[in-house]
């Protein structure tokens, strides 16, 4: 049931109020009427004054206040209109405009919940519908309405990247009846129409919004509009990019009105206060060394702090606890501990927080610094101690230490220093207040081998924002940095951050690196005539931080996924199979056709030695990811213990083989050489990766696989291959009969190799093979001669020369390019320093004793 | 209509708007005592000045027990007369906030008879 009457609503009389002639002449009034005041008053002051210094004697006064009452008097009236119709107005914007809403029932007359935005947009749509006899009344001329009557909407559209102009005029195409047959529509309002009001009405009731604002209806528009769908889906839009950009407006809207209400205590608090340290002890010498927090957040205007939520709400439970309160803040680096403690500075300013906390000073120790100004350490001691004390005589300092691990049983060194010693007598009374802030790193090598100075504070987490909250950051940050750059920044630009960071750099957590990528990338453009931020200029800078193609992933991605074999068999000769399985694989995994949780490939290839599984991974890495460079190799017959587990996911004090590279370089081919050597625990860490895309790393961080591809490579029963092929079994069944053994003798689980995206079989090499492989390693000794203006003329003899010499049974054509660097480049180089080969020569090395011989051309 | 929007205005005007008058009123008091750090300044006005204390020692000693309990009486006594000055001076600002919010709290609340006296007397003076 669709019950919408919006003629008998108080917010219909409300737009007609205010669209009427009077209250437009209410306003002028109050302009003219207010010019009047000050004229009159103005010059019955001077008539005043003037008349004063004329003649004064108590006659000429009475005179005066005769003849210039009219002035006066005009005075007075002009003030009064004005005071009236300043009044009317704040009554119509004030009560008029947001009457009260009913509550909602299912029977309910929907039209009662919009605000005055919406009303009078949907008062125009319909005078508008009524005059061109459009019914029913649908949403695409409300639409146009809205946009036309609502500036803030154009520029919450300008952020989107949309033009407002291309889009009313869209829309104004579609204002005829004949273009609004709608079958389905049996009432006044069009069905789409009355879907618009219903999402709406759900989008208001989730944001707790009192009325249907303007930016809840152009969220259901963007829904059930099929024009302004068509212009979202162009751009690349969805829905979803619609409500984060409305949030955005919204957000800044409330804290423009929340700044305007400058009688509210929230905006007064903001004063700070004076002689607050003449209720406490001196802190002279901490005064020295430390930063106020406090006053810092003073100074910055009190900017609230986005997130964190959990994460303030239990350090100000520890705080304000009555016994020993000191927080131990522990987090990646990056990941805003430091928001932690300026929102606990904001609530303590503004008295907002629990008890203990309220208008205390959050002083943040800069205990380098001091390093740095004291001679010894003795000296160093005195004033920390001479500090602690003051802080616990003051009673009302909360103490911030960052890089606590630096402090704590350490060696002295630059900036370090230890001073658990002189800490712990301070850290359990109640009245020492600390806040100290450690990476994990330093918490599991340093603090936890302190117990006793951990068991005086209490653990705070502090998680790496999601990339949702992260793009909230990054909005409230945009203002500030619009306004020092002088450049707008497009929604699509914020999320193509969120989303490059998230993907691309894995060093570093959010928000710290969306953060530093939109202030490098508004330094750059503000050197540029470009006026917006778009998501290309964060591709540029990303690229340019991560050494990947990042701008033209997409189509460069698409080009190589489809001609991924040729490009391969470039490299790689045979192995016809394993290469259009690898490639149809990966095909099907990066078009994303099922959700993905995995790495971007996983693979298992299979073969006897030499037949070109390690080559295929480095063409893979090459041509994939740009550079043989990113392909991060690991023997696993290193890891065949489970005391290895450590040197592959990293402990405390240790990088892991496996996860750092991964972490610094998650773009990158990750090759297990010789897999089936690993121990089963460590096949068992991957399982995770391959589900899951990601592992714990043993320092508790969370390393992301997703952009990785993964090649294990073994050669378990590749006796049975070789076997198979001498009987000429057909190959498709040598892969069932080689698991089958693989199976048998345990050597691979088959939960393992079920994770894989394929399991790829290679074939020993014919002669023929060889031959052309011979042919592809001489042909980069002719390109390198080329280059020097030599030309090499490589033989057939010597091609099978080299063949017969580099070929083993057991290891492929792994000896061919020992074989070619002994009896080909040697000789080759040799005869280059000797000078026998100069410039423009045309040379062939003899098939039999590798001699140059030097060409008549 | 117009006898609804007379009500929805003597609403306004007489509930609405002295409510959030009140409201204000209500801040300016609070975050003034709060500027001034009255509360703090009250709690501890006979608390040695800045936390000043001297020790009285080990052993006793007539003389030097007397010694301390003048410093520290005069640490006390300092304390107390440097926060009574703002004490005092953050209540001649709170009465002053309490009136100037009362005159115009009860000037709003009158403003419709302001306005009527307001215009014949500026009639009387025209004519």
């Amino acid at each position: 049931m669709f019950n919408f009457d919006f003629q008998k609503t108080a917010i219909f009389q409300a737009v007609r109020i205010a669209r009427s002639p009077i209250f437009g002449v209410v306003k002028i009034k109050k302009i003219a009427f207010l010019l009047l005041t000050i004229i009159f008053s103005l010059l019955f002051l001077l008539s005043a004054i003037s008349s004063n210094f004329s003649s004064f004697d108590y006659n000429s006064l009475t005179e005066f206040s005769t003849d210039y009452d009219f002035l006066l008097g005009f005075a007075l009236i002009s003030l009064i209109i004005f005071v009236i119709c300043s009044l009317i107005i704040v009554f119509i914007n004030t009560k008029i405009k947001r009457p009260s809403v009913p509550l909602m029932t299912p029977v309910v007359n929907l039209a009662e919940f919009l605000s005055f935005d919406v009303a009078k947009a949907l008062d125009s749509t319909i005078r508008f519908s009524k005059k061109r006899k459009i019914f029913p009344i649908n949403s695409t001329i409300f639409l146009y309405f809205l946009l036309k009557e609502n500036s803030e909407l154009s520029f919450v559209l300008s952020r989107l990247l949309l033009s407002t102009e291309e889009i009313t005029q869209k829309l104004g195409e579609y204002f005829s009846p004949q273009k609004f047959h709608d079958r389905l529509s049996t009432g006044v309002y069009s069905e789409k129409f009355e879907q618009t009001i219903k999402e709406a009405i759900k989008i208001a009731q989730a944001k707790k919004h009192k009325y249907i604002e303007k930016g809840d209806i152009l969220l259901a528009l963007s829904i059930y509009e099929p024009i302004f769908g068509g212009f979202l889906l162009e751009a690349d839009l969805r829905p979803d990019d619609v409500r984060n950009i409305i949030l955005w407006q919204e957000d800044e809207e409330i804290k423009r009105r929340k700044k305007r209400r400058f009688w509210d205590y929230e905006n007064l608090s903001q004063k700070g206060s004076i002689g607050r340290g003449w209720a406490s002890g001196y802190t002279i010498t901490l005064d020295q060394y430390a930063v106020d927090c406090s006053q810092a957040a003073l100074q910055e205007g009190i900017n609230e702090v986005v997130g964190y939520k959990t994460e303030i709400e239990q350090t100000e439970r520890i705080l304000s606890s009555p016994g020993v309160n000191n927080v131990l803040l522990i987090g990646e680096p990056g990941v805003g501990m430091e928001n932690v403690v300026k929102a606990i500075a904001i609530k303590s300013i503004k008295g907002e927080s629990l008890k203990g906390i309220n208008y205390q000073r959050v002083m943040e120790l800069k205990i380098p610094q001091l390093l740095a100004q004291l001679k010894s350490i003795e000296e160093v001691e005195d004033i920390l101690d001479k500090i602690f004390r003051e802080v616990v005589n003051a009673g009302n300092v909360i103490l911030v230490v960052d890089d606590f691990h630096n402090f704590v049983g350490t060696e002295i060194a630059p900036g370090a220093i230890d001073i658990t010693g002189l800490l712990a007598s301070y850290l359990d009374l109640p009245e020492f207040k600390l806040m100290a802030i450690s990476s994990y790193t330093g918490l599991h090598k340093r603090i936890e081998n302190n117990p006793s100075i951990l068991n005086l504070f209490s653990k705070v987490e502090v998680k790496e924002p999601s990339p949702k909250e992260t793009l909230r950051f990054l909005q409230r940050l945009a203002p500030f940095l619009e306004g020092k750059y002088g450049k707008f920044i497009s929604y699509p630009a914020i999320e193509q951050v969120v989303d490059l960071t998230g993907r691309y750099i894995a060093d570093v957590p959010f928000p710290k690196k969306a953060k530093d990528v939109l202030e490098e990338t508004m330094v750059r453009l503000s050197a540029s005539d470009d006026k917006w931020l778009l998501p290309e200029h964060i591709d540029k800078i990303v690229a340019q931080k991560t050494e990947i193609p990042v701008g033209k992933i997409e189509t460069k991605e698409k080009e190589l996924l489809l001609n991924l074999e040729d490009l391969i068999h470039e490299r790689i000769i045979n192995q016809k199979e394993a290469v259009k399985e690898v490639s149809t694989s990966l095909r099907r995994a990066r078009a994303k056709l099922k959700k993905r949780k995995g790495p971007m490939g996983g693979f298992l290839f299979l073969g006897p030695t030499g037949v070109g599984k390690t080559e295929t991974a480095k063409a893979l890495a090459s041509i994939y990811f740009g550079s043989e460079d990113k392909m991060i190799r690991l023997d696993m017959s290193e890891f065949q213990s489970k005391e290895d587990i450590p040197r592959l996911i990293g402990s405390s004090g240790e990088e892991g083989l496996l996860t750092t590279p991964i972490r610094e370089n998650p773009f990158s081919l990750l090759l297990l050489d010789e897999v089936e050597k690993a121990h089963p625990n460590i096949l068992n860490l991957f399982l995770q990766i391959l589900d899951d895309g990601h592992i714990t790393d043993g320092m508790g961080r969370k390393i992301d696989f997703k952009n990785t591809i993964i090649i294990a490579t073994s050669n378990a029963g590749y006796k049975i291959i070789l076997d198979e092929l001498d009987n000429d079994l057909d190959f498709s069944e040598v892969k069932g009969k080689l698991l089958d053994e693989l199976f048998d003798k345990a050597i691979f689980r088959p939960e393992l190799i079920n994770r894989f995206d394929a399991v790829v079989v290679f074939k020993p090499l014919s002669k023929q093979n060889l031959l052309d492989i011979a042919q592809l390693m001489l042909n980069k000794i002719q390109e390198g001669l080329g280059e020097k203006n030599i030309e090499f003329v490589i033989s057939e003899e010597l091609k099978e020369r080299v063949v017969e010499l580099g070929y083993d049974i057991t290891f492929g054509a792994r000896n061919l390019q020992r074989t070619i660097q002994d009896k080909v480049e040697n000789p080759l180089a040799e005869a280059l320093l000797r000078e026998e080969i100069k410039k423009g020569d045309k040379v062939e090395l003899s098939a039999k004793k590798f001699k140059v011989k030097i060409l008549e051309k | 209509m117009s006898q609804n929007i007379l009500g929805q205005y003597l609403v306004w005007h007489f509930f609405d708007m002295p409510k959030e008058l009140g409201k204000a009123w209500k801040n300016y008091l609070r975050s003034y005592f709060n500027f001034f750090s009255t509360g703090s300044l009250l709690k501890t006005l006979l608390t040695p000045w800045h936390g000043l204390m001297w020790s009285y020692g080990r052993g006793f000693s007539f003389t030097r027990y007397a010694e301390t309990i003048i410093s520290n009486g005069f640490s006390r006594i300092i304390g107390a007369i440097i926060r009574i000055f703002l004490i005092i001076f953050g209540f001649v600002v709170e009465v002053f906030i309490f009136i100037l919010g009362g005159i115009v709290f009860f000037t709003w609340l009158f403003l419709p008879v302001l306005l009527v006296v307001g215009f014949v007397f500026s009639i009387k003076l025209l004519f």
